[in-house]
């Protein structure tokens, strides 16, 4: 009995919430204090199989069983005409039994690093937390919080205000469960100045999160990253104080039917440098306890633009950004410590959205439209210096990636049934395909059946680093 | 010389007298408001009244009244087995009278606007249009620019009934902000905005609340003045955390998956121009009009139970569309003539076949300088599937003004989470 709870609480916790839900008619958002608070979340159970077990790593066929309980509320603390406060907030906890059922992917992987991605640590359940003082033109957010400022889907030029979290499932999950909130202060500003010229200000006082990613053995963890590194990526983040200070600006603009923003953010790197210390180097290997990777500071500037072309009957989209002095490491030595080396970085995206009448899908999907969305996105790295040591999506020599994607989405019978699919190639020769049905049942139940395949022509390049991982995955969600 | 100098002071004079004639007839013959029934034909209604106002029309008993109602939804109350049981209820007429700003702007107003061969309006800044449309340009055009008390808050709650496997499904809650920013005739300013410097008509909010996985979506639109001119539309999308901007293409593609396009909201959404207009026939018809309960579906039943209907006169318009790959070919509506509302229409698909039907029954409320209409409750009905997605509204205020940075992405942004 006592193992069944153990390993099966999330299961059973989301069957017995269904008992008491079930018996409603409609369970969903509630409203309470005269709608002054609403509350409303999820419980989800997210497993990913993978057929082909012998050509892993870790030889498992289970990559995640993870349950997942998701608790969204808002509070309008004051309403007034002068001004308005309100908080919102967010809880999120999982449990992750991929390891309890899966004795080779336990195996694999290191006991100590199971339960680190078996739950939510401590303060990041509470994943966002802030108030919102909002007086005529003017509206500050105080608080952890997510800000986005990008256009791109998947390629990050301009939302890397937040970092990712990577571990559980790579990149391929919805921005809002991927993205790690941390604590800001943003600030709004809207003139009556031609062309509604609006001001956005973003300032993170002292918390800094590097991207976080999976320990080497797990599914999602990086092979050319060894233990040792990974825990040293930890040690190395800088401790919260308000030397990470970072600090950004937005301005936007409309101009004859186009919304244009251009954005400065003085930023520290989500994702670290080797050090090029060799004294460090020594005493950390020997000793441990040293801080052998350094989240440097850089500069973005960058800008998007949007508008509808009445021509093509489609949303045009554009997104740009330009890293001035991003740090590289360099093998100019041949062996560590590695040189570190600045360069500029320039990367655009340009792409479209277009909702379709299909005429042969039609018959069968009742008239509903397939949204069409396709990205060119390229990245150019400027003057490299020699021996530098590329982003891990670019080949060993390349100055220059390429890449493209199509996402094509529609709805059957009321949208009961939502088939989704993303394609993403590189000229490079990586890319994955993301096919997905998403079925609604009832008023609560949400089951989505999905898989991913992934493809390289190298173990160290793109998404070639987890070509053997392809799987198969069902999502069942109930939502309240 | 003098001669022709004379002949020419005389052809003038004669204009001016004509013309001062003209105008005088137009203004002695124009009466606006007009109701629905008046004199003997309002005596005529209530003699039927007698016999019928207080029953309840089911089934059995549709024959009788089959003459004030539109075929297709006779055919729905006629036959329980397919479509479920409908029944409502008669109520006598009442006239609606229109705000007095409403009224004074039409009267103004009257004999000035004019449309052309490509169904574009000029001349004309606010109320009614046509008081008294000969065409079905102009009633259309009658219908578009009322403005219902100018602004509005609303919250919807829409299902999904399928009418063959008798199931239902909830689709979820809107909450809707509409202001008009031009063309306004009840609430300050009046007739627009003096800053309207972008020539906005009206913006539009929905805010999707339920169910979960479209809670948070927030779509703003913007019409324009000018209607040449697209709207424009943006969304905010909480799993992405930004605001998007939308293609107004398809305004024939599906509301959330429910039965109803954008294009069906109020009737008719789009720009008038779109379609040509061809006035069939006046009508009186059984239509909601004082029928403010909030209607539930009930399982399996394709349609509202228990509505109260009125006599009403309604004009008849084809409404055909210009574009051959639009996924109606025409809808026939009928529109109040005293609300300018449009109670009932039939859509048609792109071989000509009845395709769905929709349906408004609304009900007065207060508004500032008198009582405008509302819709309480509104159902698109797919014929051909046996399929309908009902909806209940929930009006929040009518005719309070609504901060114009409402209608902003910067809103959207700062709203979102």
């Amino acid at each position: 009995m006592k193992k069944i709870l153990k390993y099966h609480h999330p299961l059973i916790c989301l069957v017995l919430l269904n008992m008491l839900f079930i018996m409603k008619f409609d369970v969903f958002a509630k409203e309470y204090l005269n709608g002054k608070l609403d509350i409303s979340g999820y419980l989800e159970n997210f497993t990913a199989y993978r057929p082909e077990k012998s050509r892993q790593e870790d030889r498992g066929y289970f990559s995640n069983c993870r349950s997942t309980f998701y608790l969204e509320a808002g509070y309008k603390l004051l309403e007034n005409p002068r001004y308005n406060i309100s908080l919102y907030g967010t809880l999120r906890n999982f449990y992750e039994s991929a390891f309890d059922i899966d004795r080779d992917y336990s195996r694999a992987s290191n006991r100590k690093d199971h339960s680190r991605l078996r739950h939510e640590n401590g303060n990041e359940r509470l994943r966002e937390f802030y108030a919102d003082i909002a007086s005529g033109p003017f509206q500050i957010r105080i608080g952890k919080q997510v800000a986005t400022w990008g256009e791109a889907d998947g390629f990050r030029m301009a939302d890397i205000i937040n970092p990712l979290d990577q571990s559980w499932h790579w990149t391929f999950e919805a921005w809002e469960d991927l993205v790690i909130p941390i604590w800001m202060i943003r600030m709004w500003y809207q003139t009556k100045l031609p062309g509604d010229i609006t001001f956005e200000m973003v300032y993170i006082p002292y918390d800094f999160e590097p991207t976080r990613l999976a320990p080497p053995g797990m599914n999602w963890g990086v092979p050319s990253i060894n233990r040792q590194f990974w825990l040293n990526f930890k040690q190395s983040r800088p401790d919260d104080d308000l030397n990470n200070g970072e600090i950004g600006l937005r301005v936007g603009a409309k101009f004859k039917g186009w919304d244009i923003y251009l954005h400065d953010f003085y930023t520290r790197s989500d994702d670290p440098v080797f050090t090029d210390n060799a004294q460090k180097l020594i005493k950390g290997v020997l000793f441990g306890g040293e801080k052998l990777f350094k989240y440097m500071r850089y500069n973005v500037v960058g800008g998007t633009i949007t508008g509808y072309n009445e021509w093509s009957k489609a949303v045009l989209r554009a997104e740009w950004g330009l890293n001035m002095g991003q740090k590289f490491n360099t093998t100019l030595t041949g062996t560590p410590p590695f040189g570190i080396r600045s360069s500029d970085v320039f990367a655009y995206m340009i792409g479209f959205d277009r909702p379709t009448m299909v005429p042969y899908l039609s018959a069968w999907n009742n008239y509903r439209t397939v949204f069409i969305s396709m990205q060119m996105f390229q990245r150019y790295i400027l003057r490299p210096p020699p021996g530098m040591i590329r982003p891990p999506d670019m080949g060993a020599h390349d100055t220059t990636l390429t890449a493209f994607t199509l996402i094509l989405e529609s709805g059957f019978r009321n949208d009961s049934i939502i088939p989704t699919m993303l394609v993403a190639y590189s000229t490079s020769g990586w890319g994955f395909f993301l096919p997905s049905v998403k079925y609604k049942i009832g008023h609560n139940w949400r089951f989505i059946l999905g898989g991913s395949i992934l493809w390289g022509p190298s173990k160290t390049e793109g998404t070639g680093i987890f070509r053997n991982n392809d799987e198969i995955y069902l999502k069942v969600r109930y939502e309240f | 010389m003098r001669y022709k100098n004379f002949k020419l002071r005389f052809i003038l004079i004669i204009l001016f007298i004509s013309n001062f004639i003209i105008s005088y007839c137009w203004s002695a013959e124009l009466k606006w408001p007009n109701p629905c029934y008046q004199g003997q034909k309002l005596e005529e209604v209530r003699t039927w009244e007698k016999q019928w106002v207080g029953k309840t029309i089911d089934s059995t008993n549709v024959d009788q009244v089959k003459e004030f109602l539109p075929d297709t939804y006779y055919e729905r109350v006629k036959n329980p087995e397919k479509w479920g049981t409908i029944s409502f209820t008669i109520v006598p007429y009442q006239y609606i009278k229109p705000t007095d700003g409403l009224i004074n702007a039409t009267n103004d107003g009257a004999g000035k606007a004019s449309v052309d061969n490509n169904e574009v309006l000029h001349n004309w800044v606010n109320g009614i249009p046509f008081p008294e449309p000969k065409t079905g340009a102009e009633i259309a055009w009658n219908f578009d620019c009322i403005t219902h008390g100018d602004t509005e808050h609303i919250t919807n709650r829409a299902w999904l009934i399928d009418g063959k496997r008798k199931t239902e499904r909830f689709l979820g809650r809107v909450k809707i902000w509409r202001m008009y920013f031009s063309g306004r005739t009840d609430v300050q300013p009046i007739p627009e905005f003096p800053d309207n410097t972008k020539g906005y008509r009206r913006g539009l909010v929905y805010f999707f609340v339920e169910p979960y996985d479209m809670r948070g979506i927030r779509n703003l639109s913007i019409r324009y003045k000018d209607t040449t001119k697209e709207d424009d539309s943006w969304a905010y999308v909480p799993a992405m955390r930004r605001v998007r901007r939308m293609s107004t293409a398809q305004r024939g593609d599906s509301v959330g998956g429910g039965d109803n396009t954008w294009d069906d909201t109020w009737g008719w959404d789009g720009h008038i121009r779109r379609n040509k207009y061809r006035f069939l026939k006046m009508q009186e018809v059984l239509m909601g009009r004082h029928s403010d309960k909030k209607l539930q579906p009930t399982k399996g039943n394709i349609d509202h139970s228990g509505t109260q209907r009125e006599r009403v006169n309604c004009y008849v318009v084809e409404f055909i569309s210009k574009d051959p790959d639009y996924v109606y070919s025409k809808r026939i509506c009928w529109i109040d003539s005293e609300t300018w509302r449009m109670p009932y229409e039939d859509q048609y698909d792109q071989q000509g076949r009845l395709w769905k039907t929709t349906e408004f029954t609304a009900a007065p409320v207060n508004a500032k300088g008198g009582m405008v209409t509302t819709v309480f409750s509104s159902n698109t009905i797919d014929m051909q599937r046996v399929h309908a997605t009902p909806a209940i509204g929930y009006p929040q205020f009518i005719g309070e003004n609504i901060p114009p940075e409402t209608f902003t992405t910067d809103y959207l942004i700062k709203l979102g989470h």
